[in-house]
């Protein structure tokens, strides 16, 4: 048994020993030292009200001025943090005096003032609490959301610290046992049912993991079936753990809390197709809206595991399983092979270029057109056992 | 030889010259309606045939005998004009003592002149105009463009005498103020200064209006309105940061239908209307000589019922003063409505934002052209007989004037209701600023950051902090977002097609109701340059701007006698040549290195703008495109100056 669990973790446990060479702990713990006291952050908000109220009293227009958090210009790209906001040459500006803003200004300033309590009385609130005390002001969830990354981005402060929570998303399971801040204690064993990522990641102590690595999954339908597969167990011991889809701030941190703690190996389990590998990208990157917290998102050692469009052609995925690229697709594409970081990734690269190539792009679950049981027993399995990961 | 009369002198006379005959030349219905004792009553019409009469017939027509040659006559009407009309006919019949009681007070230029006589100005025009130059009953447009074009506007000068200097009193002063406040507003192009002198004491006035901007309507024959906004309008009282200018809405043009019985009196021809809406304080004028006249009161009166104001987001309109009470001096000869605004949550508590005043001017553009007349006297009977009918001919196209002022209020309230909205949006914005802003100020245990906040208001605490903030914030945000560029961009100036220099002047007549009111107008000649500057901007150039190069295209002698600071002189025969010299000798020619093709701030003037645009085509050609024309020049200049 022994033997062959040597066997098949052996790529696996060369990977890590490559990775852990590389990881530059100075650099992880001045980012960890980095951390905001209550005092900084009130601060911080009276400075914002302090500028209102010096603008007012020159009789001038009160104006914020947010980092731009859609534009690319503001974005740079470091192999070890991944995409960094680097400065605030674009700006967007919210006036107090026009009408098209001047709402947004009142949700800040509202959003700020709800901060302020928090942090003040050392309280928490979800996203979704601060949009149910004030649904006619902020109109919409989403409105709610992007005012506080706003918040985040302008006052460089990440949004926990703020004491503003978001329901996770996210699902985790594997051989993972740690304590949440208010000393519950979480098993992940369970092999049926998965655990829903904390919402309060920084809180998270004791994790006690044996664990040789970390898979992501991109679906939660996929992650699903590898559970009711038993993959945990068989490919024992691992974490696997799911953003569903586009992965929230709470899986981000999880995936980059493990990393902190265990420093093993994390692969990327996703479609073959554009909006897989864009979603890849950001658990290892980041993505442009985030990226003035950077440093405590990306996970930059995570590896393409699977579906990569030359495993399509290598196990000779049934045609009528490939669904042809849309014109979307291409573009998206495109872009994607225009991105700075991938200057970094000549096999990533490689497998795109095949996908433009070939001009067609599968799901996981097309794997299930060889064999139902392809994906757990045969295909992932193999992958790790023989370093199939770019 | 003075051929009006005035009140206390008809007092007098009624009671004192038995011989006295006093004619009323009004309409059979107006004079049912009223008269002055002792008068008799000849039609306008009629008065020529009644005083060729023979005296039998004439005994037997009007129950008096007739008028010698040489015995007193007076003639009155309602407002003056007919009665003027009437007097000129009676003098050219030989009465030479036939006089005009003046209903009005003052007299006023052009052809409807009244109080005034011809003869009497003439030496006073001599005096300003060049020697040789006189009026002339009729001046051909086009040689009169270009006299004024070369020459400067016409000028007159009327003055008048009050014969008992105890009449005069400060209300009266008042009413003359008024009268010309809006003469002035009605007419663009006309500067009018007021100088009375009473008892060595001297008072000045100079009413005139200083931003124009044109609307061109396009239908044919196409009329172009001056838009006039006044510096300062007179019924807004509340001076505020917002947009002083002028945002006109065109209608559209709608048929009138001539009713049976103006048919009858010799109204022919077609009839048409155009709503023009401006909300003030901006004022919209047509030009160039108009003389406000009442509007038909019962119309005007009944008008408020037919619109549906809920359409227009009003609550109420009703009409308050009617038709020049003495007492209302603004709108004399127009229909004042309020409107009355049922929630009005008392704004005026809070002297932080008060509600701007605002009024809508609506001006009914009536156009009459007949194709069969083309006599001047005809036209201008047309035109009594319109101003005769107009009450009847409203009543006539009830519904189109109707439906067309409601369309047309509703487009115009159109933007006042987004603003309004706006508005909302901004001040519920402005309270969760506020509140949020407090909240954290008076939760924050950082007593320095609260002193900070504290201080910069100048208040004490928290409280006064709370108001001292609203304030400042309602001034800051209140009306900032109104499109100030919008006021007198090129949207509305003007694209004068050659079209309307063919334009059969004679043949149209235009006539216009000021809120109401009728005035005249008749066609303006000539586009305007887009590329010009105002006096303003001209102003700014000079104070800040390194780049401005000013040249002076007039002759030599006119240089000497004065120019404007910083200007180069130029003169229109030599621009060409000037500005096909090589750099170094234009350097040497004119003292400053030869202007880049694209220079920024490349500006002519003249003497009255029109040299200056021929320098501009001239250069244009040679590839200065930037360069543009100071159309006030320096008449302008010269008078805002000094």
């Amino acid at each position: 048994m022994s033997t062959f669990e040597a066997q098949v973790f052996s790529e696996i446990d060369k990977l890590r020993v490559q990775l852990m060479n590389n990881v530059d702990f100075k650099a992880e713990s001045q980012h960890s030292v980095g951390e905001i006291s209550p005092d900084e952050i009130l601060t911080r908000i009276e400075g914002v009200i302090l500028g209102i109220v010096t603008s007012l009293s020159r009789d001038e227009v009160p104006i914020l001025v947010l980092p731009n958090r859609s534009s690319w210009a503001n974005v740079s790209f470091d192999s070890a943090v991944g995409l960094q906001m680097s400065s605030e040459r674009s700006v967007t500006s919210v006036r107090s005096d026009c009408p098209s803003s001047a709402s947004k200004f009142g949700q800040i300033l509202k959003i700020l003032s709800v901060i302020f309590r928090l942090v003040q009385s050392n309280s928490y609130a979800t996203k979704r609490d601060i949009y149910y005390k004030n649904t006619q002001l902020f109109g919409s969830q989403r409105t709610v959301d992007s005012i506080i990354d706003d918040i985040s981005c302008m006052l460089k402060i990440p949004r926990r610290s703020l004491h503003v929570l978001a329901t996770s998303k996210g699902l985790i399971s594997g051989d993972l046992c740690y304590l949440e801040e208010d000393g519950t204690r979480i098993d992940c064993h369970s092999n049926s049912a998965a655990v829903s990522v904390s919402p309060n990641i920084a809180g998270i102590r004791n994790i006690v993991s044996s664990a040789k690595f970390i898979m992501i999954v991109e679906k939660d339908a996929t992650f699903q079936r590898l559970l009711d597969d038993d993959f945990c167990t068989k490919l024992s011991p691992c974490i696997i753990i799911t953003g569903k889809g586009v992965p929230d701030v709470n899986s981000r941190l999880m995936v980059r809390k493990l990393w902190d703690t265990l420093h093993i190996p994390i692969f990327a389990l996703v479609d073959a197709d554009p909006h897989g590998i864009e979603i890849m990208c950001i658990y290892k990157y980041g993505s442009v809206a985030m990226s003035f917290e950077a440093h405590s998102l990306t996970v930059p050692s995570v590896m393409w595991l699977g579906l990569l469009p030359s495993d399509l052609q290598r196990l000779r995925v049934p045609e009528d399983s490939l669904i042809p690229l849309t014109k979307r697709d291409e573009s998206k594409l495109n872009s994607l092979l225009k991105r700075p970081y991938l200057t970094s990734q000549p096999d990533w690269c490689k497998e795109m270029e095949l996908m433009q190539r070939s001009k067609v792009k599968a799901e996981i679950q097309s794997l299930s057109s060889i064999a139902p049981d392809f994906l757990t027993n045969i295909y992932l399995p193999n992958k790790l056992r023989y370093g199939g990961w770019v | 030889m003075a051929n009006t009369i005035t009140y206390e002198e008809l007092k007098a006379l009624l009671a004192n010259n038995k011989d006295l005959i006093l004619i009323d030349v009004r309409s059979e219905d107006e004079v049912d309606r009223g008269r002055i004792p002792g008068s008799i009553h000849i039609p306008l019409q009629t008065v020529d045939a009644a005083l060729s009469m023979e005296p039998d017939d004439f005994k037997a027509k009007y129950g008096v005998a007739k008028p010698a040659t040489g015995s007193e006559l007076v003639f009155y009407c309602q407002s003056g004009r007919r009665g003027e009309m009437a007097t000129s006919r009676a003098q050219q019949q030989g009465h030479i003592n036939a006089r005009n009681y003046a209903g009005a007070y003052i007299a006023a230029a052009g052809p409807w002149c009244v109080g005034v006589e011809l003869q009497a100005l003439q030496p006073d025009l001599k005096k300003i105009l060049f020697p040789g130059v006189g009026p002339c009953p009729e001046p051909d447009p086009e040689e009169l463009s270009t006299f004024t074009d070369l020459f400067g506007s016409l000028q007159f000068l009327l003055t008048f005498q009050i014969h008992f200097p105890g009449h005069y009193s400060s209300k009266w002063q008042a009413h003359v103020k008024t009268f010309l406040q809006t003469f002035s507003l009605a007419n663009a192009g006309i500067r009018i200064h007021l100088k009375f002198k009473l008892h060595e004491q001297k008072s000045q006035h100079e009413f005139r209006v200083f931003l124009k901007s044109k609307v061109t309507l396009a239908v044919p024959p196409p009329v172009i309105l001056d838009v006039t906004c006044s510096a300062q309008a007179p019924w807004c009282n509340q001076k505020g940061p917002w947009c002083q200018g002028g945002h006109p809405v065109v209608g559209e043009r709608f048929p009138l239908s001539i009713p049976p019985k103006a048919m009858d009196q010799g109204l022919f021809g077609e009839l048409s209307a155009q709503i023009v809406t401006l909300l003030s304080p901006c004022v919209l004028v047509y030009s160039p000589s108009n003389i406000l006249v009442p509007a038909p009161s019962g119309f005007f009166q009944t008008l408020p019922v037919a619109l549906d104001y809920q359409q227009l987001g009003l609550d109420r309109i009703h009409c308050c003063s009617f038709n020049a009470s003495h007492g209302d001096l603004v709108h004399e000869g127009g229909v004042v409505y309020n409107v009355e605004q049922e929630n009005w949550d008392d704004p005026r508590q809070d002297s932080s934002h008060l509600p701007v005043q605002q009024s809508l001017l609506v001006c009914l553009f009536l156009q009459h052209s007949d194709p069969f007349t083309s006599d001047l006297t005809d036209i201008l009977a047309g035109e009594l007989l319109l101003e005769r009918h107009l009450e009847d001919i409203l009543s006539n196209n009830r519904q189109a004037v109707t439906s067309a002022l409601q369309d047309e209020l509703f487009n115009t309230m159109k933007d006042s209701k987004q603003r309004k909205k706006k508005q909302e949006k901004l001040q519920s914005a402005a309270e969760v600023i506020l509140s949020s802003t407090i909240s954290i100020v008076s939760c924050s245990s950082n007593m320095d950051f609260r002193k900070a906040c504290l201080q910069h208001m100048k208040v004490r605490d928290t409280h006064e902090l709370s108001a001292s903030l609203r304030e400042s914030l309602w001034r800051v945000t209140t009306w900032k977002f109104v499109p100030k560029v919008r006021c007198y961009s090129a949207q509305y100036a003007v694209k004068v097609s050659q079209q309307e220099r063919a334009e059969e002047r004679g043949k149209t007549c235009s006539k216009c109701a000021w809120s109401g009111s009728q005035t005249r107008s008749k066609l303006r000649r000539g586009p305007k340059p887009l590329n010009m500057v105002t006096y303003e901007e001209l102003k700014a150039l000079l104070a800040n701007s390194k780049d401005l190069i000013l040249i002076d295209v007039r002759e030599k002698d006119e240089v000497d006698k004065g120019r404007i600071p910083k200007s180069i002189h130029i003169a229109l025969g030599t621009v060409e040549a000037a500005f096909k010299m090589n750099p170094g000798d234009f350097q040497a020619t004119y003292g400053i290195p030869k202007p880049a093709l694209d220079a920024p701030e490349l500006v002519f003037y003249c003497r009255s703008g029109k040299r200056s645009a021929e320098a501009i085509s001239k250069v244009h050609k040679l590839g200065y495109v930037t360069a543009r024309n100071y159309t006030g020049s320096y008449i302008e200049w010269s008078s805002r100056e000094v």
